[in-house]
This record gives C-alpha cells, structure tokens and sequence, in this order.
C-alpha cells in the first residue's frame, strides 16, 4: 500500500510505453492520443483493424517518425538515431524492404560493418539454413526469402527489443509459418523482447503470448493470452434474460429465443441460466475489435442487437 | 557506411569509368593529331601568305567534337547532378530502404554524410578526368580564339564546382521531395537556375571590372568589321571579358549600348525630309545623305551595305565626338576568376550538405 502511495512498488518493466502519444499529419491523425505499456521478455502481438495505427506505433518506436505530441520510451529511452540506442532495436519494417540491387552477401557484410554486437556466425548460418545463394540479389529473392534475409538482419544485430510491423502479411501461407517458426525460435535461443504487428490473428495466436488489441489509437484491451482466455466466456441464455451480475458485456447478439454474450468475468459464472462455453483468442478479437468500432461510432454494446 | 555507399554505387562508377575511357581514347587520338597540325602547320603559318584560310581550316577541324567539349563541359555536372545526385536518396525513400537503413546502429548523420561523400568524390573525380582531357584537347583551338573568357565554363577547375554542386543538390532535392523521377527533374532545372544566376549576376563582380574610354568607332567603320578593333588599341585587349561597351555623347551622358546608339546598338537615321537627317536621338547631320526619296521623309533610313551611305553616315558620327567606356575583365585575371567561381560552387554544396544533415536529423 505504501509503496502504491509513493508511486513505486515492484517495478513491471516495459519494452515499450507511450503516454498521450499523437502522430498527426497534415491532414489526417494516424495516432491519436495512445497510451500503452508493453511488458518485457514477452512476445507481443499488435492485432488492430487496418488504419487503427499499428504501423505508426511501431514506427515511432523505432525512431523512423517523431510523434506529434505525447511520449514515448523505448528500452527507457526516447528513441533517437544515436547509436547506442539504436544497437539496442530491430526494426523489420512492413514489406520487409531491402536493397533489391545488392547480394545476400552484401547485405550481411552491411549488417556487419554497421552494427557493433553484431553475430556474424548467427547471419551465415541462418543464410545456409535458409538455403539462400550468398550471391543472389537480394531483387530476385521471393517474398517470403526477402522477409527471411530481412529477419536474419534484424536478429543478428542482436537486439533487446525486436520491432516487426507486418511481417508476414505478404507471404503464403507457407512462408509466413517458416518466418514465424524462426522467429519463434530465436525468441527461445535469445533474451529478446518482441512486439509483432499483424491483422491476422492465426499469426498472433501462432507465436504470441501477450496480445493488444488496438482500434482507432485506442487500446481496448491489453494483457496475457492464457489470462485473457481464462477470463473471457461466450454465454448463452434466454432471449429476455438480463446478463449474469459481475460481468462485463463485450458483445451481445441475439435470436429470436436466444440471447449469446461475449463477457469478461475475473470469477466462474455460476448463473445457472446461462450455458458458459469456452472462446478462441480469434472471437476474442473479433468482440473487442467490434466494440472498439462501436466506441467509434458512440453507440453501446447492447444497442447493437441482432 | 562509406564501404556500404561504395558498393550501392559500384555500378555507376563502373559505367563511367567506361565512358571516361571512351572519351579518353576519342580524344587522345583525334587530339594528338590536332596537337600536331597545330604545331607544324598554324604555328608557323605567319611566314606564308595564306594564314587566313589555313587557320580558318584548322578552326572547323573536328567540329563535332568541338561542340562536344563545350556541351559536354556545361551538360556533364548537370547529369551528374541528376542521374547520380538525386536518386541518392530518394530512391531510399521509394523502395522504403530507409527504414533498413536508419535502423541500424549508426546515426543518420553518418549515414547521410558517407552517401554524400562516396558520390561527391565520384563526381569530383569524373569532372576532372574530363575537363583535364578536354581543356588539353581544345588547347589549340583556345590558342587560336585567344578569348579565354569564352571557354571558361567548361574549362581548367569550374566545372569540378559545378559537379560537386550538382550533385549535392540532386542529393538534397531527392531528400526533400522523396521520388527519384521528380528529384531528377527539378535537380536539372534547379541546377540550370543556379549556374545562369551565378555567370550573369555574381561572376561579374569577383572583381571590380576596369573601365576604358576611347572615341567612338562604329562598328561597320573599322575594317575587320566589330568593336574588337576598337579594344585592342591600347585598351582591354581582344582577349578580354567586355562587361559593358556604352557609347557617351562629348558631354558623357550615355546614348547607347553595345557599340551603338540607342539601347540595342542600332543605328537609326530618320529623314525629315529636304535632305535633313538626324541621328537617332543625337540631333541633325551636318552632312547630307544620299537622297532618299522624298516620299520616304519622316520615315526611318536603312543604311543597307550601301558604300555611300556607310560614309555619311561616318562623317555623320564623328561630328558629334562620341566616345566608348568600356568595362572589362582582363584575361590575366581567369584564374583569379577560376577560384573564385570553383570556391563559390565548393560554399554552395557545404551550405547544402548542411542543410540535409539539419533535415535528417529532424525528422
């Protein structure tokens, strides 16, 4: 309690935090007014309809944009192009860009010649096992190569914090599980933090263990994947019926006779007028999506019946 | 970063290392042969008779290639501005290699300074292989025209300036205006803008221009047919930078310019009938011109490759004791120039590099 008071208490440490953090431009806001925390050590999903400003998050947080007003601290820093800092993050921004005129090879050795933690035994082992031809260029590489030789950059600088905005929305079904698998297994060899951008929730499901869920700049809701699996149930009861007390309404549709609500309960539901059935992180998201745009819209969850 | 910005420009080095070695071998041939019919035929022609068509031979030998020299001295920094300055960074932008780029471990400074400086020094370096190949090669023709002033843009140590400038603007424009396409099209008009502002209004005034006052000359008196005669004769000498060439009534007020009477240096004789003409603006002969027929009094004379005419008019002229002050540049003073114009050039591109790094660091 005291340490409540004083403001302190055992510290949760963020990768990431914003407070208040805008990106407007001329004439539209691609972030507006957005506070989040994501926690260290953790792999997290970014899920947010197209335009809700995902990739002007993960932008900013790379230093790649400065925000129009609010704050933002990466690895307690504020982002800046100073070196130190930036040795710190990886960045494998969207459409995975790299030098289509250049090798394989000569991406590595710009890794290496620009990067002082730099694992050159990581990068050449992980081109071999990709299968990449050293003395390709990087042009005529496919898509879910190119995003390959784009993730080798990004781990093999060795970072504390692995930014990836979309990486994997361009690539067959097949790539995009190779990419995830690598990554997944980079995060068990490394001590690194990731925040994955992506409007696919099978990806998210696939590698993450934290999501956000972020619609219009506005986080709907944050917090551990089991946690929120455990404490998210699908209800269904009576058309007329009112929600069990103790539960927050996520979604509500109806039939005719039947009433089915998707809720938030920290406790079991023990109304027993209600069937209590177990939800998928995709229903989920798809619940806090939809009450995020009916935020938007001003209008409540109940009124948006059938 | 400068070996990463080498090997993203490996192949436009490569490609004109190539060209150089092209023009190089054009010009070594053909100009080691020019070298030498200059040296045993022009030189001495002195002594024959015919020095006038010998020379006018010469001067329309390799004419082509004449034109290239002088067009490829004042193209050259332009292209390079264009094809290697402005896709330096907007084409970073296009493809969103920036985000590649700015997130590594090296500040965007660094990054932006060794683009700049590997296409810089390809610049310089290229510039300087051609304008040292082609100032040797036109060094016959330079002899013969004796005019250094004419040649001076493509010529000895400018056209370095001009490169390096060009290229530094391309960079810049690329960076603020992110499309290659775009960049290389404004670079080529900016750079133009920029390098006609700078010969017109500034090169001028690298030095304060010396004056000379003569008597007026006409020109269609003197027999080589041009204002040229009228410099040599203790003046600025035919080889000079002739700023201005005003022509001043005997009380020094100013009547004309470029070596007439009137604003453009036309020569005007109206008649105003019985036999009365004036000079435009000066007041009435004391002299009579050849008739012109009466219908035609009041209106303006044409003097025409009329003899008879062309010594009324003489005689019209010199009664009013004109003069010609000429400002000039002497030759002695190219080099002085040379420097001057390759430092305001080297001023321009450090102001612009600067200005980048300021625009890169904000963003």
């Amino acid at each position: 309690m005291l340490s409540v008071l004083l403001g302190g208490g055992p510290k949760l440490t963020s990768v990431l935090t914003t407070e208040a953090l805008t990106k407007r431009y001329r004439r539209k806001t691609a972030l507006n007014d957005c506070t989040l925390a994501l926690p260290e050590g953790r792999v997290v999903g970014l899920v947010g309809p197209n335009g809700s400003g995902k990739t002007t998050l993960l932008n900013l947080a790379a230093g790649l944009l400065s925000p129009t007003s609010g704050s933002l601290k990466v690895l307690g820093e504020a982002p800046s192009d100073d070196p130190k800092h930036l040795e710190r993050v990886s960045f494998v921004a969207q459409d995975t860009p790299v030098y289509s005129a250049l090798t394989v090879e000569d991406h590595v050795s710009y890794g290496a010649h620009v990067n002082p933690r730099w694992d050159r035994d990581l990068a050449e082992r992980r081109i071999e096992d990709l299968g990449l031809d050293p003395r390709q260029r990087a042009g005529k590489l496919s898509g879910g190569q190119r995003s390959q030789l784009a993730l080798t950059l990004a781990i093999a600088k060795r970072p504390e914090f692995l930014i990836l905005d979309e990486p994997v929305a361009a690539l067959d079904p097949l790539a995009r599980r190779e990419f995830l698998q690598v990554l997944m297994e980079t995060v068990a060899d490394q001590h690194v933090s990731v925040v994955l951008s992506s409007h696919l929730v099978a990806d998210v499901e696939r590698v993450c263990d934290y999501i956000v869920i972020l619609v219009s700049s506005r986080v709907q809701i944050a917090g551990d994947v089991d946690d929120l699996l455990a404490t998210h149930h699908r209800l269904i009861g009576p058309r007329d019926a009112d929600a069990p007390t103790g539960q927050v309404v996520i979604e509500s549709s109806y039939t005719d006779r039947q009433s089915m609500l998707i809720v938030r309960s920290d406790g079991p539901v023990a109304d027993p007028g209600w069937l209590v059935e177990a939800i998928n992180l995709e229903d989920l998201v798809l619940a806090y999506m939809g009450q995020g745009r009916r935020l938007d819209r001003g209008v409540s969850a109940d009124s948006s019946g059938s | 970063m400068i070996w990463f910005s080498w090997r993203q420009f490996r192949t436009q080095t490569i490609v004109a290392a190539g060209i150089l070695v092209v023009v190089a071998i054009v010009f070594g041939i053909t100009g080691l042969h020019l070298h030498h019919q200059y040296d045993t035929v022009v030189k001495h022609c002195a002594s024959h008779a015919d020095c006038g068509s010998v020379t006018s031979a010469f001067q329309s030998s390799d004419h082509l290639l004449q034109h290239f020299v002088q067009a490829g001295g004042i193209l050259l920094p332009a292209l390079l501005g264009a094809f290697w300055g402005a896709p330096l960074v907007a084409r970073e932008f296009e493809s969103g290699t920036f985000r590649l780029a700015w997130t590594q471990s090296v500040s965007r400074t660094t990054w932006l300074m060794g683009k700049f400086a590997v296409v810089a020094l390809a610049a310089v370096v290229t510039s300087a292989l051609f304008t040292a190949m082609a100032t040797w090669w036109a060094t016959p023709f330079d002899h013969l025209n004796n005019s250094p002033f004419s040649g001076f843009d493509a010529r000895d140590i400018v056209p370095i300036g001009y490169a390096l400038f060009a290229v530094t603007l391309g960079a810049a424009i690329g960076l603020l205006v992110r499309r290659t396409v775009a960049a290389m099209a404004l670079t080529f008009f900016s750079f133009a803008g920029v390098r006609i502002l700078l010969t017109d209004y500034v090169r001028p005034h690298f030095a304060t221009p010396l004056r000379y006052v003569t008597a007026f000359i006409a020109p269609f008196q003197s027999s080589s047919g041009g204002a040229p005669s009228a410099i040599t004769k203790g003046g600025p000498g035919a080889n000079a930078w002739i700023l201005t060439d005003t022509t001043l009534s005997r009380t020094g007020k100013v009547i004309g310019q470029n070596g007439g009477i009137g604003p453009n240096g036309e020569f005007n004789v109206d008649s105003i009938g019985h036999h009365r003409d004036v000079l435009g603006g000066l007041g009435i002969c004391p002299n009579r011109f050849p008739s012109p027929p009466a219908h035609l009094a009041g209106q303006r004379i044409n003097i025409g490759p009329n003899p008879a005419m062309m010594r009324a008019m003489e005689t019209c002229i010199n009664s009013f004791h004109l003069q010609s002050l000429f400002t000039y540049q002497p030759a002695s003073r190219f080099w002085t120039f040379q420097w001057y114009e390759l430092a305001s050039y080297v001023v321009l591109s450090a102001l612009l590099t600067s200005l980048s790094v300021w625009w890169v660091r904000r963003r």
